[in-house]
């Protein structure tokens, strides 16, 4: 054996030993310094300041790779076990994960079909060789999807049709639409499963940055409608695949999508959610689109406390936006009781916020609340709340439940995968 | 109300461009992290290394010139992060302890006896020699990436490169 193939053996078997890397921990009110020297790997010893616990709820979601084998044990919303008689009623069946699961090589999600009823997989799909799924959304009759993969620099397109009882459940097939040069940033399929709205940045700077919605045709793959905006007017985007919380509204005739604008100077974000009439001319995204509603910015509550109001976000069809919330802090005793992890529904029509779905009763440090799915109300909602007591808490497959009257039920069988890598 | 101060507010953008960079090569940079420092100091080290090379880009992302080049920028800063630890051990730790049999016990259980002679081997080469070999011939990259990484010439790449593979051939007969 050569040098060079022991050198390779080593890096093989390196790769092979490893456990999976820890989650990104980045600071969130001030640079906090990483300690330089050796850390312990379990998280409840790495105390719990607030920019760790800020920017782990911000990054933790996205991070279905760098799961934590160790770990304090998984914190569980406090379940509705009486109250509404049917929570789980309504819900779609099925659902698609992106995953690494089996025999995954590091890094590579596969596509998981999972029946919510039976709590069965139901397939498997792996993607193809140099391609790895990154993103899911689905359509309404709970039978087709899309997925999303990445392979170094362009986005590719396939279409899961699901047809349960089948000899083959689950077929991948790849779509015609052209890809795209970049990760996207929004993703949504109609409700009749007939359109893809899709937005995506491309550019590395803030001067040719240049921002895309586009709408698909499932069928020919055809670029429908295209918007751009030009410049990144102190607007990030990007991370998940539907970061930007893409939904259609209104019998397939808008499109919300979350905006959020950070004031220059201030490190204040204010979140809108913009709506766009797909019906009507035009092409530029910003122009020929309207402030739905105009959420509170980035809220400080307290020297140690604060709270993203529309952390998450999703449109009903009837135009209701629905909002999970960001809590994070310094103090176990305050966050959670200062400024509740909620889920909050505002009039699309008229920017008001309209109720309190749920809100989490109960002491945290940190708490994040994704809005998965909505059915075309916003009465009833898929959500995803992560809660961390101390350290950082990655156990997210217990945490996905129903939101009705109310109440969070916990659902009955475990998703595989991340909040933001799951379509039902 | 008491206010804070939210200039280094949680992203939506920057945090999650950096996440999602992590997600896709933090388990690499790792890999080259442990490499680089031997595998004497296990994973959580290396995991730090890694670790505060991300935060250094999350703190640069609004200051980078071309963010498409975040990858080279991270990995450049793994390297240098790998030649801190490296330093403050050659001030702390003898020389001579150095060796395969030392090895951390997590690194021991990790990997076999071949590979962590390997790994021994590595870690007696010239840091810069080191680094050219393992970005090169560990991770496979192209020259023109180490170089970026290393902050050298192409040139500088190619030859130390070469004089580490020699040097490696002669550390890991003599231990035979």
């Amino acid at each position: 054996m050569t040098i060079e193939e022991r050198l390779r053996a080593t890096n093989q078997a390196v790769a092979d030993a490893m456990r999976p890397v820890r989650p990104l921990e980045l600071p969130g009110e001030q640079p906090a310094r990483v300690p330089a020297g050796r850390r312990s790997r379990r998280w409840l010893s790495w105390g719990a300041p607030l920019a760790a616990a800020a920017l782990v709820a911000a990054v933790a979601v996205s991070l279905a790779l760098v799961r934590q084998a160790e770990g304090p044990p998984p914190v569980t919303p406090t379940p509705a076990t009486s109250g509404s008689a049917t929570p789980l009623a309504s819900i779609p069946r099925y659902y698609v994960a992106l995953a690494g699961v089996g025999r995954s090589r590091p890094g590579v999600l596969k596509a998981v079909v999972g029946d919510e009823q039976t709590g069965r997989t139901v397939a498997v799909l792996n993607p193809s060789a140099g391609q790895n799924f990154y993103g899911v959304t689905g359509a309404a009759d709970d039978r087709t999807f899309v997925v999303t993969s990445y392979a170094g620099t362009e986005t590719t397109w396939y279409l899961l049709r699901l047809t349960p009882g089948a000899a083959n459940p689950a077929q991948l097939t790849r779509l015609p639409i052209k890809p795209v040069a970049a990760r996207v940033a929004g993703l949504a399929l109609s409700p009749d499963g007939r359109e893809l709205a899709v937005m995506w940045r491309t550019g590395t700077t803030q001067a040719n940055a240049v921002t895309y919605l586009a709408v698909y045709s499932m069928t020919s793959g055809a670029a429908l409608r295209t918007w751009i905006t030009r410049g990144d007017n102190m607007n990030a985007i990007g991370g998940a695949a539907n970061e930007q919380g893409l939904s259609w509204v209104n019998g397939d005739e808008g499109i919300d999508f979350r905006w959020s604008v950070l004031k220059d100077g201030t490190g204040i974000y204010t979140t809108l959610i913009r709506r766009i009439d797909v019906t009507a001319p035009g092409g530029d995204l910003l122009a020929d689109s309207r402030v739905a509603v105009r959420l509170p910015n980035t809220v400080a509550v307290t020297k140690t406390t604060r709270s993203w109001p529309c952390y998450t976000s999703l449109t009903a069809g009837n135009g209701t936006v629905v909002c999970g919330t960001l809590s994070t802090g310094n103090s176990f005793q305050e966050v959670c009781s200062t400024v509740p992890p909620s889920f909050v529904t505002y009039s699309g029509t008229t920017g008001k916020r309209l109720k309190v779905l749920y809100q989490y009763h109960g002491q945290c440090l940190y708490a994040v609340s994704v809005v998965v799915w909505t059915d075309p109300t916003a009465s009833r909602v898929i959500a995803f709340l992560a809660l961390s007591e101390k350290g950082i808490n990655m156990a997210a497959t217990d945490q996905f439940g129903v939101i009705t009257d109310g109440r969070f039920t916990p659902l009955p069988k475990q998703v595989v995968g991340d909040a933001n890598d799951v379509a039902f | 109300m008491d206010s804070v101060k939210e200039t280094s507010a949680p992203p939506a953008g920057a945090g999650s461009q950096v996440a999602a960079l992590y997600q896709a090569h933090a388990a690499g940079l790792v890999r080259l992290a442990m490499l680089m420092l031997g595998g004497q100091s296990g994973q959580s080290a290396a995991e730090d290394v890694v670790q505060e090379a991300f935060l250094g880009l999350y703190r640069q992302w609004g200051k980078l010139s071309d963010q498409g080049r975040a990858v080279a920028y991270v990995r450049s800063s793994v390297l240098n992060g790998c030649r801190d630890v490296l330093r403050r051990q050659s001030r702390t730790v003898p020389a001579a302890l150095l060796e395969p049999n030392v090895a951390s016990p997590e690194a021991q259980v990790l990997l076999a006896e071949e590979h962590r002679e390997v790994l021994a081997a590595l870690r007696r080469l010239p840091g810069r020699q080191r680094e050219a070999v393992v970005l090169r011939h560990c991770l496979g990259l192209p020259e023109a990436e180490v170089a970026v990484a290393m902050k050298v010439s192409r040139g500088t790449v190619k030859s130390a490169a070469h004089r580490g593979i020699a040097a490696l051939a002669k550390i890991l007969k003599e231990d035979q």
